[in-house]
């Protein structure tokens, strides 16, 4: 005689109830692998439930199925459950001091001057700029004569200079590579360069006589000053935000004509006026202009024919403002103190 | 330049506030530097007014005066000639400190009660006079505090002119940039005095002898002068802008050079011997005394202003002791010159004496200004001292300067500015500057000589831009390309150098190129080394001709502040004189001192030495994609015997070693150091691009052994003969241990290596390995006598 389905699913409850009742009170493995072996080995119930297949009716016999896997998988669902909670609980015997510092990673810092200098390096880059370099050790003629600084002529006064031996000198700014890079190449020029610069400034918290800078040239035809805006502008939202505003003041240098000053809207308050500032909403950041025909004359290029802008800006200006950094000593005494935070 | 408000306004009516004048002189290219109220110190002193006058009782020479400061009436001595009822006069009352530190108080002079002091201009530190008290202008009431009777809320502006602008270099030529900007009248001042009939060319003969470097000479005559203390708008509006008052002929020359930018002499007329100014050069060797007492010697370039026995001025730099006007003087010969700018600066740098007159002719003053100035000078000198204006000027003026004429092209303001400015605006701005402009489009512009700067098409382009308004000029950013820029070589090793160093623990320095003689000379390998011709002091007067010094003085600025425990590194330039150039090239140095790791709960300490520099250096030369190279016995005299050289082709790449102790007790140092160098260019040789070898799939076999040799047999011939005999499954060979002692016997040591050996293709046999183990220990007791260590 068939067995009534409805006793045989009333039984399965009773046993999916003793189940819980008895892994719910496990202690240790042990007591899981006897649980597992009594519901769940190969004599275990419910394998004893699954010989009672043929005794249902054949109406019956999917059902029966359906439900003794789904109890099958229950019980081993909840077995490899406890499983992992007893493993974590016997790990967790025994005190460890989670407080004790971790062991610091041999790491080397870098100098933010140099992070600053990559920066830039990075977003002119971007812009379709290579890097030129040049010699610190520089003659009259590049640092001077053909950046029409003629000798004799107080422009020369600007700039305190170091002078070495047989005419030679200490570059004053990076603008010797601006020649150096016009005479190897015919225009399209589009250039940076980046570097040390020496002036004759009694070392303080805002001088130093050895410093950095970046120069930046652009020759082709039809550059205006447009142009040279349009670029610093881009640069100056790359480095300090979209919100930066750049302000272009007319100046005098003797390599550009028309020159400027050009400023960036203080990064502290925004341009509404701080101390850092000096209540003017700007901060000074550096000269630039459209290249001087005259120095074209220099180097063989056609001043009717092609235009060029060029700009300079002070490395350690920028990473002063980047980093609110206040006395540029810190940038070559090197304390490890300093040098950790970056 | 400093100007005050109030000048400026006296010139152009321009309608802008203080703030808004400073902002738009900015913007114009006149960058302000500051702007500052005019203010005077005057605390505590009271404008009083003389009402009674006695003569002392024990002493005529003073004078006991009553003096009503309105509130009351003080009882005053006064030693001062000058002083007479119904004056009005600055009064320092009971307790007012003065300038120059005296305090006042209730008093008795020589049995006379004196209640305060009645001030000179000295005692209130506005100029030199002492002779006699400061009388104020009879308009002013009493009663009042000093400072509110003075000031009339006007400013300072400094103003930081900019070498190319002489013009500016005169308060008018500042007004007249504001003019064009506020498109407001500029009002030269008018000139308006008599003459008085005697004529001036039989008073004075001028010959110019060097036209070229004096191109214009021009003088006037003012006689019967009475050399005073200068009314107080003059000395008010001179000590505004911080010049000294003198006296009231100097003060007009000063005032007229700050007003027009023209600079002026004043001789004393009695003192220029033969009635003659020559205008030549000086004698090679001469030697002047200038009226600042200083004698300078000069040379046969240098312009002098002489009479007819000798020089009384260097032209264009400062006038002569020996012709100064004094008290005494009674007559002025004034002087107004254009000088060549070039021959005064070269005259000002060789005698190191840079004044207002001459800062202003080397950056070239207008050579058609002059006349204007000296009437301007005569005019007020005659009103100041009651002087006569004798009929006419000379003017030697051999060859005028004439105003250049530019073209400029309308088309090529546009292409310069990327903006069209119109036509009609580019010819209202020049007008507005000065320039005389005709032409459609294509301009013909005359430059005014006040303006030597202009002189091409540019120079007119820069002007308008500059009226324009530089924030009238669109960001264009159309210039800018997106394209892939390549590295140089050079680039891409710093690069990985750095990146390479860093994660190696090392931190990066920068230090100065310039160091001192004696730091440089240890590290010059008995070179001679560059040096600076004029060095800011003799800690930065050579070039490095390493960079290890400059890293060194890291160390110790860190050690002293107990950071002992350092990994740093530099790249840099390094210089050596070869003959008469520079060689400069670029290195990379890097130091290692104090614990290479450092004490912990859970690490114990260890100090760097050699070995840990040698396994960064090996590492380092991998990453760099150097091969084939070789380590080399090396010396220098900064390192001891702890020091190796790395070659590849018998080339030098660089060193490695310790740094000796006499070496760094120099800096201040008392624990070992050890450090690297490298030449970049060097480095920036190897491969950086690498090529991938395959990894093994097949389990390797691993044999440790260990060895007894001689104590001073090298490591590196055991490691090269076993790997020789090794076979070519034997892929690694590490050093795990070495030891020393006396179950091994005494002078001997044992190595114990551990040896990897695998195949690409195949899982190797232990036979096999054996039977290359077995070869490579007959080959070291062969070679080395080396035994297994039982």
């Amino acid at each position: 005689m068939a067995e009534s389905f409805e006793i045989i699913l009333s039984e399965l409850g009773a046993l999916e109830g003793a189940f819980k009742s008895e892994s719910d009170e496990v202690k240790g493995p042990q007591a899981l692998e006897e649980i597992r072996i009594k519901y769940l080995g190969r004599k275990g119930s419910v394998a004893q439930y699954f010989k009672k297949m043929g005794s249902v009716s054949t109406a019956d016999k999917p059902k029966l199925g359906n439900t003794l896997n789904k109890l099958k998988d229950e019980f081993q669902t909840e077995i490899d459950r406890i499983q992992v909670s007893l493993q974590t609980k016997s790990e967790d015997n025994g005190f460890i001091d989670l407080t004790l510092p971790g062991t610091p990673p041999q790491v080397g810092y870098r100098n933010p001057l140099m992070l600053v200098m990559d920066e830039i390096k990075e977003i002119f880059s971007s812009m379709g700029f290579s890097t030129e370099t040049g010699p610190l050790v520089e003659t009259e003629f590049y640092n001077f004569e053909a950046l029409n600084v003629p000798a004799d002529h107080p422009s020369r006064d600007l700039q305190d200079t170091f002078y070495l031996e047989n005419d030679l000198l200490l570059r004053t700014h990076t603008s010797p590579v601006q020649i150096r890079t016009m005479q190897k190449q015919k225009p399209p020029v589009r250039i940076i360069a980046l570097g040390r610069c020496f002036r004759k400034d009694t070392p303080d918290a805002s001088h130093s006589p050895e410093f950095h800078q970046c120069e930046g040239l652009v020759v082709d035809k039809g550059i205006a000053f447009s142009h040279l805006k349009g670029t610093l502008l881009a640069f100056a939202r790359k480095l300090f935000g979209p919100n930066i505003q750049v302000r272009f003041r007319p100046s005098f240098f003797p390599f550009t004509e028309p020159s400027a000053e050009y400023d960036f809207s203080c990064i502290i308050c925004s341009g509404k006026g701080c101390r850092t500032c000096k209540k003017t909403g700007w901060l000074e950041i550096s000269g630039a202009g459209m290249v001087d025909p005259a120095v074209f004359g220099y180097v063989d290029y056609d001043a009717e024919i092609y235009t060029g802008f060029a700009w300079g800006m002070g490395i350690e200006r920028i990473a002063m403002m980047k980093y609110g950094i206040d006395d540029i000593r810190h940038f070559y005494e090197n304390d490890f103190r300093f040098l950790k935070q970056f | 330049m400093k100007v005050t408000y109030n000048w400026l306004k006296s010139y152009t009516d321009f309608d802008l506030t203080p703030e808004e004048l400073a902002d738009s002189l900015t913007m114009l290219g006149l960058e302000v530097e500051s702007l500052q109220p005019v203010s005077w110190d005057f605390d505590g002193i009271i404008i009083g007014k003389v009402t009674q006058k006695f003569v002392h009782e024990n002493e005529e020479r003073l004078s006991v005066c009553e003096v009503d400061i309105g509130s009351k009436t003080l009882n005053i001595v006064c030693g001062a000639p000058n002083v007479e009822v119904g004056q009005k006069v600055p009064v320092a009352i009971e307790g007012t400190r003065l300038p120059n530190g005296t305090v006042i108080k209730h008093t008795k002079i020589r049995g006379v009660d004196s209640q305060g002091m009645i001030c000179s201009e000295a005692e209130l530190g506005i100029s030199s006079r002492s002779d006699g008290i400061m009388v104020l202008d009879d308009k002013v009431e009493f009663g009042q505090k000093l400072r509110d009777a003075l000031e009339d809320g006007d400013s300072v502006i400094d103003i930081d002119v900019t070498p190319n602008r002489p013009d500016c270099f005169g308060i008018i030529g500042i007004a007249r940039d504001i003019s064009a900007l506020s498109r407001s009248t500029l009002k030269k001042p008018a000139l308006d005095f008599s003459e008085n009939g005697r004529s001036i060319s039989d008073l004075i003969k001028i010959n110019i002898l060097n036209p070229e470097k004096c191109p214009r000479y021009a003088a006037r005559f003012v006689g019967d002068v009475e050399v005073k203390p200068s009314p107080w708008w003059l000395v008010q509006k001179l000590e505004a802008i911080g010049i000294r008052s003198i006296n009231n002929i100097v003060d007009v020359t000063n005032y007229v050079m700050m007003e027009t930018g023209q600079p002026l002499h004043a001789f004393d007329y009695a003192l220029i011997r033969g009635q003659e100014i020559n205008v030549k050069t000086a004698a090679k060797g001469e030697k002047f005394t200038t009226l600042d007492d200083v004698t300078h010697t000069l040379n046969s370039e240098c312009l002098m202003i002489c009479d007819r026995e000798d020089a009384v001025a260097i032209g264009g730099v400062m006038g002569g002791l020996n012709s100064e006007v004094s008290d005494s003087t009674k007559n002025i010969l004034l002087e107004a010159a254009y000088f060549d700018p070039v021959n005064i600066r070269r005259t000002s740098k060789l005698i190191g004496c840079s004044t207002e007159a001459s800062r202003r002719f080397e950056r070239g003053v207008d050579p058609n200004g002059t006349l204007f100035a000296l009437d301007r000078a005569a005019q007020l000198i005659a009103e100041v001292s009651g002087g006569k204006i004798a009929t006419g000027c000379i003017d030697v003026y051999p060859t005028p300067i004439r105003p250049k004429m530019v073209e400029l092209r309308s088309e090529r303001v546009k292409h310069l500015l990327g903006v069209a400015v119109p036509s009609a605006e580019i010819k209202s701005i020049l007008g507005r500057l000065g320039f005389k402009v005709s032409g459609e489009e294509i301009f013909q512009v005359e430059v005014p000589t006040f303006r030597p700067d202009v002189t091409r098409e540019v120079d007119l382009i820069e002007e308008v831009a500059r009226l324009f308004g530089y924030d009238n000029i669109p960001a264009d950013t159309t210039a800018l390309i997106e394209q892939a820029v390549s590295k140089s070589t050079h680039e891409q090793c710093t690069t990985k150098i750095t990146s390479t160093l860093i994660s190696f623990g090392f931190s990066e320095t920068v230090t100065y190129n310039l160091i001192s003689r004696k730091e440089a000379e240890v590290f010059s390998s008995n070179r001679p080394t560059a040096q600076v011709i004029n060095p800011l002091s003799e800690d930065l007067s050579n070039l490095r001709p390493s960079l290890i010094p400059g890293l060194l003085k890291t160390v110790q600025w860190n050690v002293n502040r107990q950071n002992s425990n350092l990994k740093l590194f530099e790249i840099g330039s390094v210089f050596r004189k070869t003959g008469k150039n520079i060689e400069e090239r670029t290195s990379i140095a890097g130091i290692l001192t104090g614990y290479s790791v450092e004490n912990a709960w859970n690490i114990k300490a260890r100090n760097s030495d050699i070995y840990d520099l040698k396994g960064y250096v090996q590492e380092l030369l991998a990453r760099m994609g150097i091969l084939n190279w070789y380590f080399d016995t090396h010396t220098s005299d900064f390192t001891n015997k702890q020091s190796i050289s790395v070659k590849k082709n018998n080339d030098l790449l660089g060193f490695l070693g310790e740094v000796k102790t006499v070496v760094l007790e120099q800096f201040g140092i008392e624990q070992p150091l050890f450090a690297f160098n490298f030449d970049l260019e060097k480095l920036a040789t190897g491969q950086l691009q690498r090529a991938f070898s395959p990894v093994p799939k097949f389990p390797p076999i691993k044999r440790d052994v260990a060895i007894v040799v001689d104590e001073r047999m090298p490591a590196q011939s055991l490691l090269d003969e076993i790997k020789e005999k090794g076979g070519e499954f034997l892929k690694n060979t590490k050093v795990f241990d070495i030891f020393q002692g006396e179950s091994i016997g005494a002078e001997k040591k044992s190595l114990a290596f551990n040896l990897t050996f695998y195949s690409l293709e195949r899982t190797l046999t232990e036979e096999e390995v054996e039977s290359q183990m077995k070869q490579i220990l007959e080959a070291l007791e062969a070679k080395f006598s080396a035994k297994l260590r039982s």
